[in-house]
């Protein structure tokens, strides 16, 4: 029996031994390292750039990646990988940089940029987000597996440091848009030797950009460390990047307390701890959520109801005490950190003009009005069914909303939270009548946000909106190269969606992060890399 | 002997087909699919995706792909989240962080719990019996999580007065990473088998040899150390090998709180993203973890037990 306990605690302190990694030394190294400790908030589904689509892969591989183009911490275009670029018509020339290195040492050429995006549009690839490339001739063609000869694509390697591009329409962003990490390009010798097995864990993957991946602990965390031989590596502060994977949001929050961590997501119940700390940052991640109409219902087809919905909707409580500050009042459907024609769109095209962002007498007003065209009472109408998102945050907005219909419009509102899953399927059968919903930008212009409600995209088609002078207004648009007529024609569509309603916007969304006094310039911002460590650095 | 051992496993094998087939068919039925996003994919794109994971052939065809891997070659598939990271690695890697939690929490358990249940045994209706059985109420019927909290708490406390980190909060990869988490863990253990230690203790102290021990002349701590607590931890001992198993799956609220890499993080966050052979792979796992404490359980107890012994080699 005796022999038996001992082999039992044998097996045991081995066990221990085992899980113990030993990371004792780690203090020691890191006094004289610039560390920065970062929370994720998932473990990254999917490092390969040019396959990802999901915004915690997009941290990872902003930081190891660089593409032609990059953002300056004032989040304007600067050069990437290209040093250069040039833009005739449709077309345009992008000379890379000859000092642009692989973390291996190889040197980064126009194949790396053309291989990467033929495999981005090649079919057998399914790359989610390969209908981002689709301004470039023929892109959607093959990718749709109509064309099967990919040098009929408009992506041409002119020599090893030049690309030409040619476009299907004008693109005024293009060098935005090639920032964006499906754009990133690959170490076209080490991807023929991994193919499928490429990203697929920290031995897979060769970077570029000014941090290289070191350890990728799947669920556990990812580790990075400056690259040695990034081509513009003096810049760069930081020597290693630590992100352990936290799901929970109040335990990331303890992490940080104990100091164990330096940036954290904020769970908005404990901001109110931090509102006037300057460990607290606050900044608009550009997405603009709303109510969504179905407008197949006779109710919602008069325009004086949707726009009695808009004004019975009280935004300052919203943002301010339903919302806890984590949100910005929006009377319009562009966000105020996308760029327009020279300052930001929003800037440029106040939103004041569109509506007020709380009336309830003009609410009550033009309710009574519309179902007095209608011929319809508010019994007619019957209980209002409005789908949400079953999270927390989901169910708080709901009731808001439905306090506030029920209390301006005498509307009677019936909560219905359901997961992620059930509302996109809703959505898609058009088994819904009211939907919270929510749109973020997949590159810095306002087409991003206003195509999705040309009458041919599925999102109008869900809610049945359809308006022939919208179309032509964003038609005109992507026909266009001039920037300033862009800008005039897109706020034009802007103010007429403003005008039909056919959905309703509430508030433009804020991240609230947990940053240490200690750790300065981490760039936070809408679009890919966020956030960006290329400019942070260590105040010891 | 043998003949038991050959029907226990395979009525396991079976068990572990059923629960296999059920767990598939009510995956598949959840709505959605795992590439559900916001962002409409085009269809030809989306037809890809569900060719490259077989999603676009016949449920059953699926089915029988499943089970023809699991049985024949022991593999669980690929993770439909994850690309490329395989099911089977994703259990080996993230399956002894959970081990080790559920282990240490049971250590404590036995070692905090098999005395409380003696002392509640022996002053059986009196003050020390009604204090034991207070905190095994509280053991069980509070969850653990609170207990986790209630710890990262106090740890945060001395923080804030001391300004110095006794334990860190969460996490893993040290021997302090590991105690909070196993001390939360453990209380409903703790409890449990506290609540069976005294009602062992209680009827074996009732039993006539022990009546007989006493007349013999032998001394109180003789009586109930060699006679009373060898005989009443039996049924507690066999327990172990359920409560270790239950433990050691159920502690995904732990492992969430204290952002433990364990197994059970992983399975809850696969439902969610409707990653069906990560759910499915870990709840086969579970269930032949399960199946085979039970099959272990039942041999212990036929060779620790004589009694059991004698009456099977009389069959």
């Amino acid at each position: 029996m005796k022999k038996k306990l001992y082999l039992l605690f044998g097996l045991m302190a081995l066990l221990f031994l085992n899980a113990c990694g030993g990371s004792n030394k780690k203090a020691d190294e890191q006094k004289d390292l610039n560390v920065i400790r970062y929370q994720l908030e998932s473990n990254p589904p999917e490092l390969d750039p040019n396959l990802s689509t999901d915004t915690v892969s997009g941290i990872v591989t902003g930081a190891i990646f660089e593409g032609l183009t990059r953002l300056n911490k004032n989040n304007q275009i600067i050069p990437g990988v290209a040093e250069k670029w040039e833009n005739d018509g449709l077309t345009w020339t992008f000379y890379l940089r000859k000092d642009a290195k692989w973390h291996n040492g190889d040197n980064v050429v126009a194949d790396d940029f053309v291989n990467a995006w033929e495999r981005v549009l090649n079919p057998n690839s399914a790359a989610q987000y390969a209908y981002i490339m689709y301004s470039i001739k023929n892109a959607k063609e093959y990718n749709e597996d109509l064309i099967k000869d990919f040098s009929k694509v408009g992506i041409k390697k002119i020599d090893d440091y030049t690309i030409k591009v040619e476009l299907n329409e004008p693109v005024a962003y293009f060098p935005s848009l090639v920032s964006f990490y499906t754009f990133y390009p690959q170490n076209s010798k080490f991807h023929k030797e991994q193919l499928d097995n490429y990203g697929t864990s920290d031995k897979a993957l060769i970077g570029n950009g000014p941090f290289e991946l070191k350890e990728w602990a799947f669920e556990s965390k990812v580790i990075l460390e400056k690259a040695k031989n990034y081509w513009n590596n003096e810049v760069i502060k930081i020597d290693r990047i630590e992100m352990p994977i936290i799901l929970d949001r109040t335990t990331a929050y303890n992490v940080y307390k104990n100091d164990e961590i330096d940036i954290i997501v904020m769970p908005d119940e404990f901001v109110d701890n931090h509102k006037d700390s300057e460990e607290l940052v606050a900044y608009e991640d550009a997405s603009i959520w709303y109510l969504s109409l179905n407008q197949d219902l006779k109710w919602l087809k008069n325009k004086k109801v949707r726009q009695a919905i808009a004004y019975a909707i009280n935004r300052e409580d919203l943002v301010n005490e339903v919302k806890n500050g984590s949100g910005n009042v929006a009377t319009s459907y562009v966000p105020n950190s996308i760029h327009g024609y020279e300052k930001f769109f929003r800037e440029e095209y106040p939103q004041s003009n569109y509506f007020e962002a709380y009336n309830p007498e003009k609410a009550k007003k033009l309710f009574e009005e519309g179902l007095k065209e209608l011929k319809m009472t508010r019994e007619d109408i019957g209980t209002v069914s409005l789908l949400v998102t079953s999270s927390d945050v989901g169910v708080k907005e709901g009731q808001f909303y439905q306090e506030q219909l029920n209390k301006n419009l005498g509307l009677q509102i019936q909560l219905e939270p359901v997961t992620f899953q059930i509302r996109l399927q809703r959505s898609q059968r058009k088994d819904f009548q009211m939907i919270l919903a929510g749109w973020g930008p997949d590159y810095d212009d306002p087409m991003t946000f206003l195509d999705m409600w040309m009458s041919t995209s599925s999102y109008a088609q869900e809610i049945a909106f359809s308006n022939k002078e919208y179309d032509k207004l964003i038609l005109a648009a992507k026909a266009s190269n001039d920037n300033k007529f862009r800008m005039d024609t897109m706020a034009k569509a802007e103010a007429l969606l403003m005008n039909e309603m056919p959905i309703v916007p509430t508030f433009f969304r804020k991240k609230f992060t947990l940053v240490k006094p200690h750790v300065k310039g981490v760039v936070r911002r809408a679009l890919s890399p966020d956030p960006d460590f290329y400019y942070a650095e260590i105040i010891k | 002997m043998l003949k038991f051992i050959f029907k226990k496993i395979t009525m396991g094998i079976l068990t572990l087909w059923a629960i296999a087939t059920l767990t598939f068919f009510l995956l598949h039925s959840l709505p959605g699919d795992p590439f559900a996003s916001e962002k409409k994919i085009p269809p030809v794109i989306k037809a890809r995706l569900m060719e490259k994971y077989n999603l676009d052939k016949p449920l059953v065809y699926q089915y029988g792909l499943y089970i023809k891997d699991l049985f024949l070659h022991q593999d669980l598939g690929i993770s439909m989240k994850v690309r490329g990271r395989s099911v089977n690695d994703m259990i080996k890697s993230n399956f002894p962080r959970s081990f080790i939690l559920g282990l240490t929490s049971i250590i404590i358990a036995i070692i905090v719990g098999i005395p409380l249940g003696i002392i509640a045994g022996l002053h059986r209706g009196k003050f020390l019996d009604s204090l034991s059985m207070i905190v095994a109420v509280l053991g069980i019927s509070v969850p653990s999580f609170i207990f986790g909290g209630i710890l990262q708490w106090i740890v945060l406390f001395i923080k804030f007065k001391t300004d110095v980190s006794i334990l860190p909060i969460a996490g893993w990869g040290t021997f302090p990473h590991i105690i909070m988490p196993s001390i939360a863990l453990s209380i409903f253990s703790i409890a449990v088998i506290a609540r069976m230690m005294r009602a062992s203790m209680i009827e074996v102290l009732a039993q006539d040899y022990i009546r007989t021990a006493r007349a013999k002349g032998l001394n109180n701590f003789q009586i109930i150390v060699k006679h009373g607590i060898r005989n009443a931890i039996m049924p507690v001992i066999t327990y172990l090998g359920p409560l270790f198993a239950a433990v050691t799956t159920g502690s995904f609220v732990i492992e969430t709180v204290f952002s433990i890499p364990g197994l059970g993080r992983y399975f809850s966050q696969s439902i969610l993203d409707n990653d069906y052979t990560v759910t499915l792979g870990v709840v086969v796992f579970y269930a032949c973890l399960l199946i085979a404490m039970m099959i272990l359980v039942d041999l212990a107890y036929g060779l620790i037990d004589p009694r059991i012994r004698r009456g099977a080699k009389n069959e």
